[in-house]
């Protein structure tokens, strides 16, 4: 029996995988397979000269256990079977077509790089940040390190959209300072948090309390911050919703029960003890319709105008939705954060939906000879680390399976045949070395790194 | 993270794992481990991506109903992220919370489907 398992396995040739994008869709999807076929071999292409993904440049500094998933991604960046090309942009700098060629899987996990847009007038004035570009600064991301928002400016704050990405805004707006200094926060967004005069945050969300985006960790740790108060409810329509937590399903009752708990405590305050706090707030049933500049200060906005909506389950799939009631309602606002949504964007030759931005493919299979997706390209912006790391499994195992039917036979020689378009590549181990520097500087300013945030710097410290 | 615990001969804690696919494996386990670490070092398929710091429900386990009471009850944070797990029930808990105890033994401990049961755009 093992001596005609050996046999087999010496005729076939090792199975050459390529993934595109070194983020934890990336990493999990070839962990898997690494589990399932022992013989792959696997190259990994990043775009940027550091790995991760956004478990670096998207979880925030002050969730370090969130990035405890990187241990698992060294194990593969270090398992011998594994290759590391970090700096080779899939589509730009190596053309895919080349991988399709060169390998006998091609696994697309390369995320998201825009954003949703609102589509409303004033959208594009420089006070309206986008939540990606906003988190992608305080976390180190090359491309947008030199942000800077005017926060020494800013009182007054809205975040439009009320998932986890928009808590995790409003947690880092409002935070004490001691929360973050001995995070991996860049040293630059630290300096210019310390200038902030953000004192009053509004999250702002199309719908309703019950469609609430947000988990319930993160707005647990909201209410809890210090030195800052929920505002409550401005209205009594939202208390028959709160009191009837115990007829929803649990995780969604849990929410509103801590909602319920926490908009009591607002009601009973003192108001001369509110006025001391930091203030947020969850405003819901608006959406955006028009942000009016200020005239006294370009980098600043002046209003946040929009209309409220009322809820309506349209089409009977039972998706709530909503409609405009007509009423519109202004908002006084200094800055508007906007998070409804990170998108992905199309690879040449690659079958793309446009609608929901995500690559269409049947549990991970794009195409049929070979073409896979994983992670939030394949399944959208949504989802924790843990969703995307089953979604992976599920990718790995629809490859493991097309390996065992024999669908993707044929001797492939892999990154071999590519050495014109690797030249710059970073290797894995470079990264370590880069790793290591970033560790060492963190050292000195009592934090677990501090990230390099430019790609000349990277890649000269790298190749040291 | 990540050790378990030689038990001492006469103190072993037994802990019958069941497997997504109905397997039983049972283990001798020592006081005080934690069950991602003692399903991690016998090679059971259970991840723990946040290395066991309740921050991420991967190593999400079904207990056993007859034991699930004599179980510490979950805090807080516990509980958030089991509102994250995959097919939650009643006796739901994250490996990494629930540590063996002498009254534990022969305790069983599904470890569910990591993935999500088919749903209709799997068939796109
Ligand atoms: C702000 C924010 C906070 C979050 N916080 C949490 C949290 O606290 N807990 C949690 O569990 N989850 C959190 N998440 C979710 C988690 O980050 C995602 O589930 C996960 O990162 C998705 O993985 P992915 O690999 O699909 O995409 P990504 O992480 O985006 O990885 C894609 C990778 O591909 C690279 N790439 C892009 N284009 C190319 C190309 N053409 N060629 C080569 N490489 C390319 C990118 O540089 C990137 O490294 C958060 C997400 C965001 C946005
Ligand atoms: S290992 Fe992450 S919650 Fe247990």
């Amino acid at each position: 029996m093992i001596r005609s398992v050996r046999h087999l396995s010496t005729l076939r040739s090792t199975p050459r995988v390529a993934v595109v994008g070194a983020g934890p869709a990336g990493f999990y999807t070839a962990h898997r397979l690494l589990k399932l076929q022992p013989d792959t071999k696997i190259d990994l292409f990043e775009s940027l000269p550091v790995p991760y993904g956004l478990a670096r440049h998207g979880v925030a500094p002050d969730h370090p256990e969130v990035k405890n998933c990187q241990d698992t991604f060294d194990e593969v960046g270090n398992d011998p079977r594994v290759q590391f090309f970090g700096n080779v942009t899939v589509g730009d700098t190596l053309p895919v077509s080349k991988l399709r060629d060169n390998y006998n899987a091609v696994v697309l996990s390369y995320g998201t790089h825009t954003d949703r847009k609102l589509g409303i007038p004033g959208e594009d004035l420089p006070g309206v940040i986008s939540a990606r570009t906003f988190v992608n600064w305080y976390n180190g991301h090359p491309e947008h390190e030199s942000l800077n928002p005017p926060l020494h400016k800013a009182e007054t704050v809205t975040i439009v959209g009320n998932g986890n990405v928009a808590l995790d805004i409003a947690r880092i707006l409002l935070s004490p300072l001691d929360h973050l200094k001995s995070t991996d926060i860049t040293q630059q967004a630290y300096e210019t948090l310390k200038t902030s005069k953000v004192k009053r945050v509004r999250i702002m969300a199309r719908r309703g309390l019950l469609e609430s985006a947000f988990t319930i960790k993160e707005i647990r740790e909201l209410f809890k911050l210090p030195d800052t108060g929920f505002v409550a409810f401005p209205h009594t329509k939202w208390d028959d919703v709160l009191a009837a937590h115990k007829s929803y399903k649990r995780p969604l009752s849990r929410i509103v029960k801590l909602i319920e708990e926490y908009n009591l405590k607002a009601k009973q305050r003192d108001p001369a003890h509110a006025s001391t706090l930091k203030q947020w707030s969850l405003d819901y049933l608006l959406s955006p319709k028009e942000v009016i500049a200020n005239p006294d200060d370009p980098e600043l906005v002046k209003t946040l105008i929009a209309t409220e909506n009322k809820l309506v389950s349209a089409d009977g799939s039972g998706r709530i939705g909503v409609e405009p009631t007509g009423v519109t309602e202004s908002f006084d606002t200094d800055l508007i954060f906007t998070s409804i949504g990170y998108a992905s964007t199309p690879l040449e030759g690659i079958p793309f939906d446009d609608r929901k931005s995500v690559i269409p493919s049947s549990r991970g299979r794009v195409t049929d000879n070979g073409v896979y997706a994983a992670g939030w390209v394949k399944n959208g912006p949504t989802g924790v680390i843990a969703t995307t790391m089953a979604d992976s499994f599920d990718t790995a195992q629809a490859i493991s399976d097309d390996i065992t039917a024999g669908k993707l036979d044929g001797a492939k020689s892999g990154s071999d045949n590519l050495t014109q378009y690797l030249e710059d590549a970073i290797s894995w181990d470079q990264w370590k070395k880069l790793e290591a520097h970033e560790h060492s500087q963190g050292d000195a300013a009592g934090k677990p790194r501090e990230k390099v945030n430019n790609v000349a710097k990277m890649l000269e410290i790298a190749r040291q | 993270h990540g050790h378990v615990h030689k038990p001492k001969p006469g103190e072993e804690i037994k802990v019958t794992f069941i497997t997504k696919d109905g397997e039983q494996i049972e283990v001798d386990t020592c006081e005080g481990d934690n069950l991602l670490d003692i399903a991690q070092a016998n090679n059971l398929d259970m991840e723990g991506a946040c290395g066991g710091s309740c921050a991420c429900s991967t190593c999400h386990v079904i207990v056993d109903p007859e034991y699930y009471d004599k179980l510490e009850e979950p805090d807080d944070d516990e509980n958030d992220m089991l509102d994250l797990a995959f097919g939650l029930t009643e006796t739901s808990r994250l490996g990494c919370q629930v540590c063996m105890s002498k009254d534990l033994d022969g305790i069983r401990i599904a470890l569910p489907a990591m993935t999500r049961n088919l749903q209709a755009s799997d068939f796109n």
